[in-house]
């Protein structure tokens, strides 16, 4: 009995905690927020330049966004990159 | 590997020591009078001592291998991690170009539209139906 004590002790003495911690990346606040949704134009309009302004604000949403994918793309991939050099 | 975090170094350089000088003095000494006569046991204790002292010293040896392993992925990390850092740096630098691109696009069509918002109000009246459609492409694309 006191064999089997004094051999599980001393297996247990190899057991080791893993101290290396790493940390998810925090992507930037800005890339964290939604694409806004899409203007509409106000009911009953019938003059061309506000529907005109209202698909140009539109437009500029999407360029907002796009660049926001583009951006969540490219960081993905440095994120990526900088991971995989730990080893 | 706890034990040997746990307990100091030299106790186990002491153990491996003691039964090295335990195992040569039963076999050397074997003259004295307490070790002659005492000499199969204190050959059998040295001989279990330098056994865990021995396995001790490896796992010494292995812990500071380790360990040495550890500190070294640590810097890597915490590079890792300035180099994540610097990476986002750079990406809400882009960011906040592009973002004052737009705006400033915005803008310069918003005057345009302006500018010319007589012409095109006077040659073209929206119908209804062009609205309506417009804004359900709007909505219901996203929602479905």
């Amino acid at each position: 009995m006191k064999l089997v004590i004094a051999i599980i002790a001393l297996g247990l003495s190899a057991c080791v905690s893993v101290p290396v911690e790493r940390k998810f990346p925090k992507a930037p606040d800005e890339l964290m927020a939604a694409c806004a949704e899409l203007q509409t134009i106000p009911e009953g309009t019938t003059q061309l330049s506000v529907v005109v302004e209202t698909v140009v604000a539109n437009y500029g949403q999407y360029q907002w966004c796009q660049t926001k994918t583009n951006t969540w793309i490219d960081w993905y991939k440095k994120q990526k990159d900088i991971f995989e050099s730990v080893k | 590997m706890w034990i040997v975090n746990f307990l100091p170094d030299f106790i186990f350089h002491f153990l491996l020591l003691a039964g090295l000088l335990g195992l040569v003095a039963s076999i050397v000494l074997d003259s004295v009078p307490f070790i002659s006569t005492n000499a199969k046991a204190i050959q059998l204790a040295s001989a279990v001592v330098l056994a865990i002292a021995l396995f001790f010293e490896g796992a010494i040896s292995d812990n500071n291998a380790w360990q040495a392993r550890v500190k070294e992925l640590e810097l890597k990390v915490a590079r890792a991690e300035t180099e994540s850092a610097e990476a986002n740096g750079k990406i809400e630098k882009q960011l906040a170009t592009k973002d004052k691109e737009i705006a400033l696009a915005q803008t310069v069509f918003k005057n345009r539209i302006k500018e010319n918002a007589a012409t095109m109000d006077a040659e073209c009246k929206i119908p209804a139906s062009t609205v309506s459609i417009l804004n359900d492409a709007a909505n219901k694309g996203a929602k479905k």
